[in-house]
This record gives structure tokens, sequence and C-alpha cells, in this order.
């Protein structure tokens, strides 16, 4: 899960691009700093199926893992 | 052939996905079923299976059977509910029995925080070659009693 949550963080534009993030059942939700800076091909080598942007919204729909890789994208966040 | 028939997760309305209030539902991005607009708020399992995957807030679970993966959300963007008026009555990795309650939750304080209740129901991982035959859109469907879904694989 690290490396794709990793991967994510990469495609989401890096650590500091990223305000907030929580996963659902097939979904890791975002808000970042940049939309622009978001690389749906980064995310879908990291499995994403989709990339949804609604302003600095950012939806990555990413099958029933999405939870897990949100709380060790948000791991990664807090330094651990 | 094999044939699995998915019962109704919740009691209520069918809804076609294709109506479903959430872009990523409607445009079947993470598979095709049936959406519920819930009169009661009690999920149960839709067939016999592994309860795979159940979120911390308990708004949506997955199951597996028969190797397909069925997504059961109750309410639109309710992850933002974080669990309020969720109650699991089930745990990720548990094996259920078709008809099973999972999860209770409260409908009115879906509808009070400002989301819909309407809830659908995915099959993620659908194989090209298999049949899907749905409930009726608008037909009124019995958790755990009246047949959703039917995929003959």
């Amino acid at each position: 899960m690290r490396d794709k949550a990793l991967k994510v963080i990469e495609g989401l534009g890096g650590l500091s691009n990223i305000k907030d993030c929580e996963g659902c059942i097939t979904r890791i939700r975002c808000t970042v700093v940049d939309p622009k800076l978001v690389n749906d091909k980064t995310l879908k080598a990291a499995g994403a199926v989709a990339v949804m942007k609604m302003g600095t919204g950012i939806q990555v729909i990413i099958g029933t893992y999405a939870d897990l890789i949100a709380t060790e994208m948000n791991k990664i966040r807090k330094g651990q | 052939m094999p044939t699995l028939t998915l019962l109704a997760p919740f009691t209520g309305r069918v809804v076609p996905m294709e109506q479903v209030p959430d872009a990523v539902f409607a445009q079947k991005i993470v598979g095709d079923g049936l959406a519920i607009d819930p009169s009661a708020g009690l999920g149960v399992a839709p067939v016999s299976g592994d309860l795979a995957v159940f979120v911390g807030g308990g708004h949506a679970f997955a199951l597996r059977a028969e190797g397909l993966e069925i997504i059961v959300h109750a309410g639109i963007d309710t992850v933002k509910l974080e669990g309020k008026g969720f109650e699991k009555l089930a745990k990720a990795g548990d094996r259920v029995a078709a008809g099973q309650p999972i999860v209770r939750f409260d409908l009115a304080a879906i509808r009070a925080a400002g989301y819909s209740t309407i809830s659908p129901i995915v099959l993620s991982n659908l194989p090209a070659s298999a049949r899907l035959t749905k409930a009726a859109a608008d037909s009124h469907v019995r958790a755990g009693i009246d047949p959703l879904l039917t995929v003959e694989l």
C-alpha cells in the first residue's frame, strides 16, 4: 500500500499540493492547492480507473483499496 | 452457467444507476448495478459471501461472492458524516449470509446533513460476458427478500 500511496501522492502533485485527503469505498477524495499539478497519467499508473476534478476537489477512483491507500497517504503526510 | 441472485440490501424504491446524483456512480465508472432510495435505515447482505471491506464510518461495504465484488453504499457523499448516524452490525472479514443485517443508519440524519439517501449497489468487477438482469425501475423491494440483480456468469 505504501508504494501505491506514494504514487498517488506524486500524481496529486506531491505532498505540498495536498490539503486534505480521505478514503471512501472506491475513491480517494482530496482537496489540492493547485489542480493543474494533478497528473492523471501518474494516477492511472498507480491503479486509478478514473480521476474526477471539481475545482480543487479531486476524486481518484481506484477500487476497494481506496480507504487503505488513503490511510497510508495520511500517515505519510504526518511523517509516519 | 452459474447464476447469482443479489437480494435488495435495502427496503425501498428502485432507482436506475443513471439517476444517482453522483457522477462516478451515474456514469458507472466503478461498475453497473442499481440504486435504492431506502424507506428504512437498515442495510443487509445482498448475497452470502465475505465482507471484504467495511469503511470506517460504516456507510459503505464490499462483499465478495463467487469471484464477484459487490459494493453497497448507503447514501451519497455520506463519507463526510464520518460515521455519525451509522451503526455497524458486522465487521470486515466476517463471512455473512444473504439477508444478514450489516449496518443500521439514520435516514433523517443523512437528509438533515443535506445528502441524498439514494444508495447504489454496484458490481465492480463484472466480466464482460456476464448477463445482468435488473429489477424494474420504481418498483418497491424489501431488504433481504426481493431480488434486485441477477448475474449469469
